[in-house]
């Protein structure tokens, strides 16, 4: 009986739903006053929290109402998103978060949504994933790492934090192309992998350049190689795969989305208020001191591009791991 | 490094940080003197606020709650004859006797002051032993943590209150739970009976809030409701009767007294410290090992049990003395070896500081700045412990009707806060229920949280060595250091045994 009402009662509250939404859509909707909410599907005071304050802080005046920044961490960041599809589509609840959550674990575990269900409207930044080794290891280039990997298949240990991560997946990437093999061993971080990197109990480790800038800085590590078209700007040093000659970029984008069902009109509003607060001189100051990188920030087209490609990227990873 | 302590210096002693200490004490003392109310509890349930204050504040009150908590204990121990903390238990012994033999303040200040210098030793060793021991952490690769966990998660168990079978139960209880959600090393989403708002496992706080807090709580809530209320009226009627013809200036604690407990303090406060850094053992161990100690080194064994200071004061330094020392595999290693310590070790992870080899090198002044603060709060402790001790001994009596419903909301409210979660609150409850069941049945808690946190640090541990061994167990002993932790782990085990076997 208990379930029957409540099935009726979601049905009723759909409909109603669908009417206001049709309502809504009949005089090209826009955004209203109330505060936009941007949920971050991260524990709060890491790099991303930081990033989605800025915008708080900057976009606020251009959309014409308060932001707030809400952490999700639950369920693996799950909750965030699920939170997000849930909500109204009315553009005030909206997400920011790279590609491991709306695409990589879309993919592979069971959701309420398709990657399609989400629609990026800024692309803030892109990290580039970067494999280091401690500087007294035999390995001190991407050439040589190569060579000895194929000399001697699965023997070289490499520390990735999460697996299917965005640290992960450039490796899985980085081995289709070049068919050689190396020990995948998970770690909790790039904190953890840099402490067994240190203290030499595995070869190589795959991170995010800022987390080990002062330790290259001070000659305790070696960056080899990055993933991405351009090498760092924190590592200018440092090789791209691609000038190495190995044909393997794997940027990971941090993109502001909102749910697909949320007016087109709306997604172009926010994406234009989101870009106007970040171009600000504030914004740019905050950004350089946060070392958040959001100086080439780009808008709705270019957010919808990198996630088209960077989908595309995904799923030949993961066909190739399931063929495995 | 002259840069360094003056940083962390001009941290620690800002004028707030300094008011959070002062709050933290306070607070500590008064919740340490309730029955069923601890310094641990209070700290479970600031810390989904800590996010919200700077670093350094929210280690002044987290501190300062803390040592608080400690002595406070030993108040409603000595004036009741109720321990308002565990580790206070062997502060009853004797500290009530005297109480009853018309010598409370004697008693209560003989308590404050060896808990003040235990607590001051200890928190010098970790001071002096936790940086040199970060050092040597790098050379721990995942075979030699998986020793490490295996050893702490033995001793752990083995050690709660001398109940090995119920403590090893309860802490393979925590690992199954921690179990639940994500797959450290596939990814694959695992024990979550499908439901969705498992899949990333179940968080710290509100397992750490229910355990601890709801579970206390809702216990104290129905026992001291029956019958603790009824026993404490009985004995301040007792009391009562007590005090006509109590004449407070004979009661003062002399210095000769003092000299003549000093020795059972060093005792105390040597004993609790090396207890305090082993993984598991636990404040009342501590006071209980060394007041043993101090009655067999004692001129005057025979007053122990009878209200001797030397009795008070050996169990009081001894299970202070876990205070600082208890903190050192969390700093060298990131294992929390004791409740308090995994609870400061959540506060440093919701600060943004990972507990471990790096902790030190990447929070250098923060870390600094608290070791100035633990030995700053043992100051606060004694001069507030010393002003207030006449009005503590009435706190004891708050009614638990009032203090039941405000502690459930705050930790309701708390959880929910930390992540936006309402599966966070369903697993307080949960949690909290748990709790009362093995509290019921009288397990120990504490193997539980700790089996909680360390377990999926051992599994991985375990599964990346076996990675790197290409599949081989025989990896495990491999290694020299983690030989020493097995033959360590024997070792110990063997002669906690003894020592209650003799005991008994």
């Amino acid at each position: 009986m208990q379930i029957k009402r409540a099935k009726i009662a979601t049905a009723v509250s759909t409909a109603l739903l669908t009417c206001t939404t049709a309502l809504a859509v009949a005089d090209t909707p826009s955004l209203g006053s109330d505060p936009i909410r941007i949920v971050m599907p991260y524990g709060a005071g890491g790099s991303t929290d930081i990033t989605a304050r800025i915008i708080a802080a900057n976009a606020a005046e251009h959309c014409g109402t308060r932001i707030d920044v809400v952490s999700m961490p639950g369920a693996g960041g799950m909750e965030g998103l699920q939170f997000v599809a849930d909500a109204e589509p009315n553009g005030h609840t909206i997400l920011m978060a790279d590609y491991s959550a709306t695409i990589t674990q879309t993919l592979t575990e069971e959701t309420d949504w398709d990657v399609e269900d989400w629609s990026p409207i800024v692309h803030l930044t892109d990290w580039k994933p970067t494999v280091y080794v401690k500087s007294d290891h035999e390995i001190q280039s991407i050439e040589e790492w190569i060579e000895l990997a194929e000399e001697q298949p699965n023997t070289f240990v490499f520390g990735h934090a999460d697996p299917l991560s965005l640290v992960h997946l450039p490796l899985v990437m980085l081995e289709m192309e070049t068919g050689i093999q190396n020990v995948h061993l998970p770690t909790t971080g790039g904190g953890e992998t840099r402490t067994m990197i240190l203290g030499g109990h595995i070869d190589l480790g795959m991170t995010l350049p800022p987390s080990i800038v002062s330790n290259v800085e001070s000659g305790e590590v070696t960056a080899i190689g990055v993933f991405a078209d351009e090498r760092s700007d924190v590592l200018p040093d440092v090789p791209t795969f691609r000038e190495a000659g190995y044909d393997v970029s794997f940027e990971a984008p941090l993109l502001v989305y909102t749910y697909s069902s949320v007016p087109e009109s709306i997604q172009q509003e926010l994406s234009d208020c989101i870009m106007q607060g970040l171009e600000s001189d504030t914004a740019q100051t905050m950004s350089s001191q946060a070392s958040a990188g959001l100086d080439n920030v780009q808008g709705l087209e270019s957010a919808q591009a990198i996630y088209q490609d960077t989908t595309a990227r995904v799923r030949e990873v993961l066909a190739a791991i399931n063929e495995d | 490094m002259l840069d360094l302590i003056i940083q962390a210096s001009q941290l620690a002693f800002h004028p707030y940080v300094l008011m959070y200490v002062f709050l933290g004490v306070l607070l500590g003392i008064t919740l340490g003197a309730i029955p069923g109310l601890s310094g641990d509890m209070a700290i479970a349930l600031l810390l989904p606020f800590v996010f919200f204050l700077e670093p350094a504040m929210a280690m002044g009150l987290l501190v300062g709650i803390y040592k608080g908590g400690l002595f406070g204990g030993s108040i409603s121990a000595i004036s009741f004859g109720v321990p308002g903390t565990p580790g206070a238990a062997a502060t009853s012994i004797d500290g009530y006797q005297a109480k009853l033999k018309g010598k409370p303040s004697k008693a209560l200040h003989t308590a404050l002051y060896s808990s003040v210098i235990g607590d001051t030793t200890s928190d010098l060793v970790l001071i002096f032993i936790a940086v040199p021991l970060a050092a040597i952490a790098l050379t721990f690769g995942p075979i030699e943590f998986f020793a490490l966990y295996a050893f702490s998660l033995i001793l752990i168990a083995a050690l709660s209150q001398g109940m090995v079978a119920k403590g090893l139960a309860v802490a393979a209880i925590g690992i199954l739970l921690a179990m639940i959600g994500r797959d450290p090393i596939t990814g694959a989403v695992r024990m979550t009976f499908g439901i969705p708002g498992l899949a990333g496992g179940l968080s710290l706080i509100p397992v750490l809030i229910g355990i601890f807090a709801i579970s206390e709580v809702v216990f104290q809530g129905a026992k001291l409701w029956r019958r603790k209320v009824d026993k404490l009226m009985d004995d301040v009627a007792e009391q009562a009767s007590l005090l006509q013809g109590y004449d407070i200036s004979k009661d003062k604690l002399t210095w000769t007294e003092f000299k003549s407990t000093l020795k059972a303090t060093y005792i105390g406060a040597a004993v609790g410290t090396f207890i305090g850094a082993l993984p598991g053992a636990g404040q009342s161990l501590a006071a209980f090992m060394s007041y043993g100690l101090a009655q067999r080194f004692s001129k005057r064994p025979e007053d122990f049990g009878k209200g001797s200071l030397e009795g008070i004061a050996s169990a009081e330094s001894g299970n202070s003395a876990t205070a600082g020392s208890t903190f050192i595999p969390l700093f060298a290693f990131g294992i929390p070896g004791s409740a308090t310590a995994a609870l400061f070790g959540a506060a440093f992870i919701l600060m943004g500081m990972t507990p471990g080899p790096s902790l030190l090198s990447d929070n250098t002044e923060i870390i600094y700045a608290l070791f100035f603060t633990l030995i700053f709060a043992n100051l606060v402790n004694l001069v507030l412990g010393k002003l207030l001790l006449p009005y503590y001994s009435r706190i004891a009596m708050i009614q638990p009707g009032y203090l039941i419903p405000a502690v459930f909301i705050l930790a309701i409210v708390g959880t929910y806060a930390a992540n936006n979660s309402t599966m966070d609150v369903w697993v307080l409850l949960f949690a909290g229920l748990l709790g009362i069941t093995l509290k019921l049945l009288s397990f120990p808690l504490a193997p539980l949280v700790l089996g909680f946190i360390i377990g999926p640090g051992a599994e991985r541990a375990l599964r990346q060595s076996m990675i790197m061994g290409g599949g081989d167990w025989w990896v495990l002993v491999k290694s020299p250091i983690a030989i020493g932790f097995y033959v360590a782990a024997f070792i110990l085990i063997l002669l906690f045994t003894l020592a209650l076997r003799a005991k008994k």
